[in-house]
């Protein structure tokens, strides 16, 4: 409306320096009123501005958006959640119970139904800020999903996860390094094929930040690439003498494996007088140590006064080879094994090299049978290692089992997994926490609410600690917790 | 009647409440849990020795609980509500006890006799009267005379200088015009200062209020040659109340109302309440304006996304919004609400209400099949012929729009004027959700 810009220049100025008449409004607006000229400008001002106004507002119609077009979100192929199960989501966001939302989407993914579109917004807001939750988000919000994020750069993670190629080459630092992140867990060959595509090209920060990255699900075939690396950077280098050390058939472990296998051997000898047979395992301290293996990243001497340097090399040695050579070497399974190095106290130093081991090399069965047949001072020192080491089903069992000796240690250590615990485990762990009431509270109830399973809502009278002073910080975290399990009971009924 | 949780929570005095009244939301927390047709009651276990009696009325919403709390409505009157609207199953059908029927009666007994009061006139000294309202309306004469003058001191030197004047500029004539009894000029001089002049082109909205003002400066001395619709309604914007006594004791509109949104607001101390109704068989809209401090409750509860069977009165004034809930009969069944078919259909009802009633800053309107879209930089909400308006800077949810749309069209209410609307409710496969 030119007119009113025309007003707006004169009111700008002000009627003193550029005054407003009849004959600087169009016709059209004029032409209908009779206009008597006043004799002070700011009345002309106000008349005539007056009359404009009340012109511009009658007389408005519609934008003309015809040159503007969006073509509609695709139809869904999965049903909506239920009434119910949405509101429990909002309930979830309003107190901020991440933990449960987590189980909030798992649901939907199961059950194969899609969010309410209302709720999109506010999901893919959290997808942009928690990345591990990006994809069940994606899922979950269906073709409306889709369709928004398309709209806002910001959420627009759909055409983010199917370029790769073109991220690796023109992304920000940032995303490359989630891009790899993302691909070590869905497909580890491509991230490798990546990483070789551009390999030359890179810094000295950006390639040890990658191999960094490797470290999840390293496996046998990256073996082959990481020992062609011919690096000048002692970092880099460094980083990939790790990575090479954690490959059971890399040359640095084959050369340490070499090494040791002569130096440890099963003897057998008579014992009370000569009339028994006693066998036993040695490990030969003054057996001949190559200088290349001291190369490879063994140390020399020893921090410790009460490990020797002997020790100390072949204590490290025994920690960096795979447990499960020794079961081939000397054809035993691991619990012999375990017991012969228990017998003698020259050989008993070992066992927590055996255990550093099977953690590297992610010996599952070496761990449980450490954690089986090991002395009690060494499970003491290592249970939290091992328990943490295990994958779910065999952390939860032997966490039910060493609960009651180590619950500080291992409370956090189960706190950080997915899996819920079994039953047992939580009726171990909440005995302990709701004697402790000053230390666990609504800030640990609160995460640990998605791992405890809702049977434990009929239990929670039964753990009221016995000390007075207690039971009323018991009352508060008990009903805490029933609330957030009993959220959690609605989310699983409502799906 | 059909509660949601979110007409439920915009019941809650605080976001604390809202967190209380969810822990309550489980069945293990009540001991009884019963409803009839008018009302809803429940027993919970608190810290004392009885458990707290919680009711609510269904059919015109309102709490009463023997809990000590200050706030209104309390925790347990939001549990209580949140679980029936969750899973009526878990509520039985029962005979009201005497303890919710005698609060009920009550109730009833209290709204007749107030109406009953409030509509017999008070006893007036007609003398005194016109006395006092001469004086006043002298008052309002030379405060409007020296107001004309700042205006066309504004008007010659011209906005140039304006953002530079400080808002002490502004409340020294909003002072000026409470001094003459003219408290409504004074909030319009408030609303010209509180123009925000970081904003492109803040001159427009600066110019529109001046000339409100000016309208009303002008319009006043020839008020007698004025509609007497137009007349009221010019008080009112220059500030001379009516009393809801007066409003209240003309007949109204009883029909069932749509409460199609609740804009909340608070000016320091005190809330302000905007409630936006659509009558079905009058047509008509209503906004029930309603103040009140915290910790007191204000007159009427009204559910957004609910229909309630009411009479409305409206203020006087030309082709008036405000009115006031005379009396409620209780919630209706849902209906279905009828929208315009296209902008430039709603460009055109509002020429015709600007015909009669210049001063109206906004208009709600009800518009079928429109899709929110984004061009320039900007939402826009587009009508199957292609004209538009744009959605006010102030949205806080197109995200949510355009989710609940998919791109398809929808029927929307809206609050704006000229090419600038605010979508506050829509309607998805015939539910009505609410922007909030």
């Amino acid at each position: 409306m030119k007119f009113w810009d025309g007003i707006i220049n004169n009111a700008t100025l002000g009627s003193a320096k550029m005054p407003l008449r009849s004959h600087d409004l169009p016709e059209y607006i004029t032409e209908s009123i009779e206009l008597n000229e006043q004799t002070e400008p700011e009345e002309d001002f106000l008349r005539l501005a007056g009359l404009a106004y009340q012109y511009r507002q009658a007389g408005s119609t519609a934008l003309d958006l015809n040159l503007i077009s969006q073509s509609p979100a695709a139809k869904e192929e999965f049903p909506y959640a239920s009434p119910t199960s949405t509101s429990i989501f909002k309930t979830i966001m309003s107190e901020e119970l991440y933990p449960l939302l987590i189980l909030w989407l798992q649901q939907c993914e199961s059950k194969r139904v899609l969010t309410e579109p209302e709720l999109i917004p506010e999901l893919l807001e959290i997808a942009s800020r928690k990345k591990e939750l990006r994809k069940i988000i994606l899922t979950v919000c269906g073709k409306r999903g889709e369709w928004l994020s398309k709209l806002n750069p910001e959420w627009d993670f759909y055409t983010v996860t199917s370029d790769v190629n073109s991220i690796w080459q023109t992304g920000k630092p940032e995303e490359r390094k989630e891009l790899l992140r993302e691909l070590r867990v869905s497909d580890p060959s491509k991230s490798i094929e990546l990483l070789q595509s551009t390999w030359d090209s890179e810094g000295a920060n950006e390639k040890a930040a990658f191999l960094e990255i490797l470290r999840t699900n390293l496996v046998d075939t990256d073996r082959v690439w990481l020992e062609s690396l011919k690096e000048k950077g002692q970092k880099v280098n460094s980083i990939i003498l790790d990575l090479l050390k954690s490959i059971p058939s890399s040359a640095v472990v084959q050369h340490y494996w070499n090494t040791v296998k002569d130096a440890v051997t099963i003897r057998t000898g008579k014992a009370l007088l000569g009339m028994i047979n006693k066998t036993v395992i040695e490990v030969n301290e003054n057996f001949p140590v190559p200088e290349s293996v001291f190369k490879a990243g063994i140390e020399k001497l020893s921090s410790n006064k009460q490990v020797s340097d002997n020790q100390h090399i072949w204590f490290q040695l025994i920690s960096a080879v795979p447990p499960s050579n020794w079961n081939e070497h000397f054809n035993q399974n691991c619990q012999t094994i375990i017991e012969l190095f228990r017998k003698e106290k020259k050989s008993a130093i070992y066992l927590p090299a055996l255990v550093l081991a099977a953690i590297k090399f992610r010996d599952v069965q070496w761990m449980k049978d450490l954690l089986d047949h090991s002395e009690e001072d060494l499970i003491a020192s290592s249970v939290g290692l091992l328990v943490r080491a295990l994958p779910g089903r065999d952390r939860n069992a032997y966490a039910v089992r060493f609960i009651k000796q180590k619950p500080q240690e291992l409370i956090p250590i189960l706190l950080e997994q997915n899996e819920e615990w079994s039953v047992e485990l939580a009726r171990a762990i909440l005995r302990f926490t709701a004697n402790e009431v000053y230390a666990y509270n609504k800030t640990f109830y609160k995460p640990a609410s998605s791992l405890i399973p809702i049977k434990m809502l009929e239990e929670l009278d039964s753990f009221m600690p016995s000390e007075d002073q207690k039971k009323v910080y018991w009352k508060t975290q008990s009903d805490e917790l029933s609330r957030l399990l009993d959220i959690k009971k609605q989310i699983l009924q409502s799906f | 009647m059909e509660f949601t949780e979110d007409q439920i929570f915009s019941l809650a005095p605080d976001e604390s409440s809202k967190k209380s009244g969810k822990e309550l939301a489980n069945p293990s927390k009540w001991s009884k849990r019963q409803f009839s047709e008018r009302a809803l009651w429940g027993e919970c276990q608190g810290s004392g020795k009885l458990p707290y009696q919680t009711q609510v009325d269904l059919s015109n919403v309102a709490f009463k609980c023997s809990c000590p709390s200050r706030k209104f409505p309390c925790k347990h009157g939001l549990g209580l509500m949140l679980l029936y609207a969750r899973d009526r199953k878990l509520f039985s059908q029962a005979s009201e006890p005497d303890w919710v029927t005698g609060w009920l009666d009550k109730r009833t007994e209290k709204e007749e006799k107030r109406v009953e009061k409030k509509t017999k006139e008070k006893s007036v000294d007609p003398a005194a009267q016109a006395k006092r309202q001469e004086n006043r309306l002298k008052r309002v004469e030379e405060g409007m005379g020296e107001l004309r003058l700042w205006i066309n001191d504004i008007v010659r030197n011209g906005f140039l200088n304006i953002p530079g004047r400080g808002p002490a500029y502004f409340e020294a004539m909003a002072k000026r015009m409470v001094d003459a009894q003219a408290p409504g000029l004074a909030a319009m001089v408030r609303k010209l200062g509180s123009v925000n002049f970081f904003q492109d082109a803040w001159q427009t909205p600066f110019l529109d209020q001046l000339i409100r003002i000016y309208l009303l400066l002008e319009g006043f001395p020839r008020m007698e040659s004025l509609s007497t619709e137009l007349q009221s309604e010019m008080k009112t914007w220059i500030g001379f109340t009516q009393s809801q006594e007066e409003v209240k004791a003309e007949s109204g509109i009883r029909d069932d109302w749509f409460v199609l949104a609740k804009q909340s607001d608070k000016e320091e101390n005190l809330n302000i309440e905007r409630n936006w109704l659509y009558g079905l068989q009058s047509q008509r809209y209503a906004l029930i304006l309603q103040f009140y401090v915290k910790g007191q409750i204000p007159e009427v509860n009204l559910l957004p996304g609910s229909w309630i069977d009411a009479e409305l009165c409206y203020f006087k004034g030309s082709h008036p919004l405000r009115a006031l809930v005379k009396q409620q009969y209780g919630v209706k069944q849902p209906g279905v609400v009828p929208g315009l078919p296209s902008w430039n259909d709603v460009m055109g009802s509002i020429s015709k209400i600007l015909a009669v009633n210049p001063f109206l800053e906004n208009f709600p309107v009800i518009i079928d099949n429109v899709i929110p879209i984004k061009g320039n930089n900007q939402w826009m909400l587009k009508d199957e012929a292609g004209g538009g308006v744009t959605i006010s800077q102030s949205f806080q949810f197109p995200w949510k729009l355009m989710a609940l749309s998919g791109g398809a069209p929808l029927k929307v209410f809206a609050v704006g004027k000229e090419h600038e609307f605010e979508p506050l409710g829509v309607w998805v496969n015939g539910n009505y959700k609410l922007l909030v």
